[in-house]
């Protein structure tokens, strides 16, 4: 009798046990940043919440940043051996974790045949160690009204039919006003009195490198193994980008575009006709002014010699410290999947990350044959082949220090943007540092 | 007996020292070391150290690009700060020393932009100083005049950010108008007595006699205008053309952008050896022109 009760005892405090340790979840963290107000993190907490809601196995803290202190904080808790398990990573911040042995190798977070594409993946010594959130590229976008008002044709929406480096110029100087409605080719056109520029190419810092690579140059090689900035192609790419305010006259300068509004009311507000950035201007900013009367269309960025544009996709990370690989790998897959971000990808924030949104037209449709983008027939020639066939990545998907690369790229770049030096000797005079900074960083 | 109650004070005295102490202890001098150690790294952060000797000095005198610059960029800031505030907090500290209505009105007026947040500050003058839409361009357009890339132009920028570092220097106006109401009146009638007028009191008594105060808020303004740092964080980010890249600021970008503690900390140790060797120079020259009341 005592020894049933001592047994029934011990079988109940086993089966309690047992119950306690299965119904504990696996706790990890995850760091993400918001932009501007802490408020915007309560949507990526809705998203968590709903992954904890759904299962009994791991329970995700959110730690909420401001994107502006993002990497102190990275770099802080890093020497403190308080890295979270996950985390959103800046793209430039990727590579640089890897060599630093603090990111893990994450090529066994997805089966091979249902990986996200591959210009999308973050490689260290040959292993992925992160992918990208999202897919973006690098478009033309443009004022419809203006071109009709200039009875010019729409800039093309296929690489097939991409603009030459001329062509483009052409169309730019017959859509730039001055006050007096005179364009650059007109006698007395007043340049320092312009009313709508032609034509916007971005010079954000890590954009306007895409024209090196148009015009057969580049920063580097794609293994980041050989620098190609001192290239003539290069150099030549890298004057006509800043002739088209110094003798073309068709771009605000530097300065003044830095000060203008988001891409939306640029256009609406006829400032700019053509203005080249990220596919994601479709979702954060294009849409807003849609009310107000905007008409903008899409199109592939001009060639000089090569119909080639950028790709980028802030990537999601996972610590080497972690104590729970799998359950942070397994989150960082739920999280990514394109069905748990589906408002974000129909509303033109991001494209889609897996090969399976681009297999065939329906898959296609299903995530952008939506307003805000523009009519699918256009999207898909100007935006998903594109992407598919003529993306580059930018090279911090594979180059360690890009951050620092660039501090000594663009330490003057304003001189060149401005016509104080010419691209040439602006080149010549930070290859030493630059050459110096590349050797010491680049793949081995 | 006297000595167990002498000792019991000193005891007392230590005791009572001993916060200040362990503060300035754990706080300035062990962290000082710890950058020195750092400086002789390379060091990312992010993993263990590596022993890098005098590695980063040698960076720093011969191939580094920044640092050349920074100097250059942070020396011009300063210069233009301390001269031109101490200037402008003395000449407002004449004028409210002056028997106006609604004087304390003014003096509170002037004394605001110091208790303003400095970001807040930053944020505002960087819209007044934007170049299509900023108020200061507005105001020129309004009288015909062209508009000036006020932060986007290398000659400009430093002056813009001086104009607004000049704006909030409430506290040396405070510190100016205390030490003015110090000067005795009777040297002033003094020299009315002897025929002066408001530039004799000016130049032998009130400035002689004030050399204290401002040697004090030079030295204040030196040591605070060296360490610019919202600025550049908040508004240029060291541009154009590294003309903002100030000290401080560099040091930060390196340090917790660029992942370089070891050359950051050997940044520090450079800077506060030309900071501390400035501080030590304006200390020699003081002697020359500063008065002090009974010497």
């Amino acid at each position: 009798m005592k020894v049933r009760k001592g047994l029934l005892i011990s079988l109940l405090s086993l089966a309690v046990c047992a119950g306690f340790v299965s119904a504990q979840k696996t706790e990890i963290t995850y760091m993400c940043w918001y932009n501007t107000t802490q408020s915007e993190a309560q949507s990526v907490q809705a998203i968590i919440d709903t992954f904890n809601n759904s299962q009994d196995k791991i329970h995700v803290t959110m730690i909420a940043v401001p994107r502006d202190g993002y990497e102190t904080k990275v770099n802080t808790m890093a020497a403190g051996n308080q890295l979270p398990d996950c985390t959103q990573l800046s793209e430039a911040m990727a590579i640089q974790m890897a060599a630093a042995g603090v990111l893990a190798v994450v090529s066994d977070m997805y089966p091979k045949n249902a990986a996200p594409l591959k210009s999308l993946t973050f490689t260290y010594n040959g292993k992925a160690v992160g992918y990208s959130s999202g897919d973006e590229v690098l478009l033309l976008y443009y004022n419809k009204k203006l071109f009709d008002a200039a009875h010019l044709p729409y800039p093309p929406a296929s690489a097939d039919k991409a603009w030459t480096w001329n062509q483009f110029v052409e169309a730019a100087k017959k859509l730039t006003k001055d006050k007096n409605g005179k364009t650059p080719n007109d006698p007395g056109f007043d340049a320092k009195n312009i009313v709508t520029y032609g034509a916007d190419f971005n010079r954000l810092w890590w954009m306007w490198p895409i024209v090196m690579y148009s015009n057969g140059g580049g920063l580097m090689s794609p293994d980041g193994k050989q620098l190609l900035i001192d290239k003539p192609e290069s150099v030549e790419a890298m004057q006509k980008l800043a002739d088209l305010y110094l003798k073309d006259q068709v771009s605000p300068s530097f300065a003044d575009r830095s000060a203008m509004p988001s891409l939306d009311l640029t256009l609406l507000s006829n400032k700019v006709a053509m203005a080249t950035s990220g596919q994601w201007e479709m979702g954060v900013s294009l849409n807003n002014s849609l009310k107000d009367g905007l008409d903008y269309g899409v199109g592939v960025l001009p060639k000089m010699k090569v119909a080639v544009t950028y790709n980028t996709g802030a990537p999601y990370g996972v610590f080497k410290s972690t104590k729970n690989k799998e359950a942070a790998m397994t989150f960082i897959r739920w999280y990514a999947d394109e069905k748990n971000q589906w408002p974000q990808i129909t509303g033109g924030i991001l494209m889609p990350v897996m090969a399976k949104w681009y297999a065939s037209e329906a898959a296609m449709r299903e995530w952008a044959d939506h307003p805000p983008r523009p009519p699918f027939a256009q999207y898909k020639t100007a935006v998903i082949d594109y992407a598919m066939h003529n993306a580059i990545q930018v090279p911090w998907y594979y180059f360690n220090g890009y951050q620092g690369f660039d501090d000594i790229l663009s330490s003057g770049i304003e001189s060149v943007w401005n016509g104080k030096m010419t691209a040439k000797a602006y080149i010549d005079s930070i290859m030493p540092q630059l050459q110096k900074y590349f050797d010491e960083h680049k793949a081995q | 007996m006297t000595s167990r109650r002498s000792l019991r004070t000193t005891v007392a005295a230590y005791i009572f020292l001993a916060p200040a102490i362990l503060g300035l202890l754990f706080l300035t001098v062990l962290p000082i070391f710890g950058v020195a150690g750092i400086s002789l790294t390379h060091w990312s952060g992010l993993e263990a150290p590596s022993w890098a000797g005098f590695d980063n000095f040698k960076t720093i005198f011969t191939s580094d690009m920044f640092f050349g610059p920074s100097v250059k960029a942070t020396l011009f800031f300063a210069f233009g700060s301390v001269v031109f505030g101490t200037v402008y907090a003395f000449a407002v500290a004449m004028l409210l020393d002056q028997k106006v209505p609604a004087r304390g009105l003014f003096r509170s007026i002037f004394f605001l932009p110091y208790i303003v947040p400095s970001i807040g500050t930053a944020v505002v003058w960087g819209w007044m100083y934007e170049s299509n839409f900023g108020v200061f361009n507005y105001f020129l357009n309004l009288i015909g005049m062209d508009k000036v890339k006020w932060l986007g132009d290398d000659l400009t920028a430093t002056p813009a950010l001086v104009v607004m570092t000049i704006w909030g220097v409430g506290n040396f106006i405070v510190i100016f108008l205390a030490g003015l109401q110090g000067v005795p009146r009777t040297y002033l009638e003094a020299v009315e007595i002897d025929g002066g007028n408001a530039w004799h009191k000016f130049r032998h008594v009130t400035l002689p006699l004030m050399s204290p105060v401002i040697f004090f808020n030079v030295l204040m303004s030196v040591i605070a205008n060296l360490q610019v740092f919202v600025p550049a964080y908040s508004i240029t980010r060291g541009g154009p053309d590294n003309t903002t890249l100030y000290m401080v600021y560099l040091m930060f970008r390196e340090s917790f952008q660029r992942n370089n503690f070891g050359l950051v900390a050997a940044y520090s140790l450079v800077f506060f050896t030309a900071v501390g060797a400035l501080t030590a120079l304006l200390f020699g020259f003081s002697k020359s022109w500063t008065f002090f009341e009974g010497e």
